[in-house]
């Protein structure tokens, strides 16, 4: 399971770096699917680790630590980012028809929306991995648990 | 020692590279950008069209039905005009000649700068920078929090064992 877990974040981070700059790899087709697919990656992140967050959101006033408290309010603001980053997305894709979903207002909202949320989350998204550091360096047993 | 020292160079590295192209992105610009957004939009209604970027689809639809009007009239053109007759003298690969993809709805605003199957990860690289620079920061000031927190609990146990 932390092997799956370990892949999987971490072809979510080289996914997600190779997606800041549209034109870099592959072009607007590689970016508008690939973005939709790491989507789908972090939903599945998220129920792989299920169980932890059902734990924190049923004692977070209680029994958790000010360091877990954190990872929670982190994750919160990560999965926020995430949704506006594909829902902006969405709203200005060029190769994918997603009609049928199209949020309303002007494209050039959206469009900074787009931008500002996936620096932003990319930003989370290092704090994340900082606070996880640990556990990563077990996964590639450089640390003993 | 030498662990110690290829460490520190390693760290220093990541934050020095991870700094510039915090710079170079712009990066602080461009996250907060969304929290400016109305003054943007405000500056956009300046130039005298109604509501700026706020009718932003309007705007494009709009553009769109006069580039479609302005190109029927191109058709329409006489031929002893003098822009009928110009449209004849271009030569392909020029502006505006034959194989111009300009005011066809072709290039960069229609998704013209796919890149096709281009790998340039240069600004990649930068972002990586910025994101390891994020990583190390992090990595650091929790060890400097789980230090604190350490001493503090050594303070808190002295005093009571001397008691």
């Amino acid at each position: 399971m932390n092997r799956l877990k370990f892949y999987l974040s971490l072809s979510v981070t080289v996914v997600m770096l190779l997606l800041m700059d549209p034109r870099s790899f592959f072009g607007l087709g590689f970016h508008e699917w690939a973005g939709l697919i790491i989507g789908l990656f972090f939903i599945l992140h998220k129920i792989l680790n299920w169980t932890w967050i059902k734990k924190v959101t049923m004692g977070f006033f209680r029994k958790c630590t000010a360091r877990t408290r954190l990872n929670y309010i982190l994750d919160y603001f990560l999965l926020a980012g995430m949704i506006l980053m594909i829902l902006s997305g969405i709203a200005i894709a060029r190769t994918i028809d997603l009609s049928w979903i199209k949020p309303g207002g002007s494209p050039f909202f959206w469009r900074i929306m787009h931008t500002s949320s996936s620096f932003l989350t990319l930003a989370l998204f290092g704090v994340h991995l900082g606070l996880h550091w640990k556990w990563v360096l077990q996964r590639l047993r450089i640390k003993k648990a | 020692m030498a662990r110690k020292t290829i460490n520190i160079l390693l760290v220093t590295a990541v934050l020095v590279s991870g700094t510039w192209g915090f710079i170079r992105l712009g990066y602080w610009n461009r996250s907060v950008r969304i929290f400016s957004y109305g003054q943007t939009e405000n500056m956009a209604g300046r130039d005298g069209r109604e509501g700026g970027f706020r009718s932003g689809h309007i705007d494009r639809e709009a553009f769109r039905e006069r580039e479609s009007g302005a190109r029927f009239r191109d058709r329409t053109l006489p031929q002893d005009s003098v822009k009928g007759q110009n449209r004849g003298n271009f030569r392909p690969g020029f502006p505006g000649g034959p194989g111009d993809s300009r005011g066809r709805g072709e290039g960069f605003r229609r998704g013209g700068h796919e890149g096709g199957s281009t790998i340039n990860l240069a600004k990649v690289s930068w972002f990586l920078a910025v994101f390891a620079a994020f990583v190390t920061i992090t990595i650091y000031t929790d060890k400097l929090v789980k230090y604190l927190n350490a001493k503090r609990a050594a303070r808190k146990i002295l005093p009571d064992q001397q008691t």
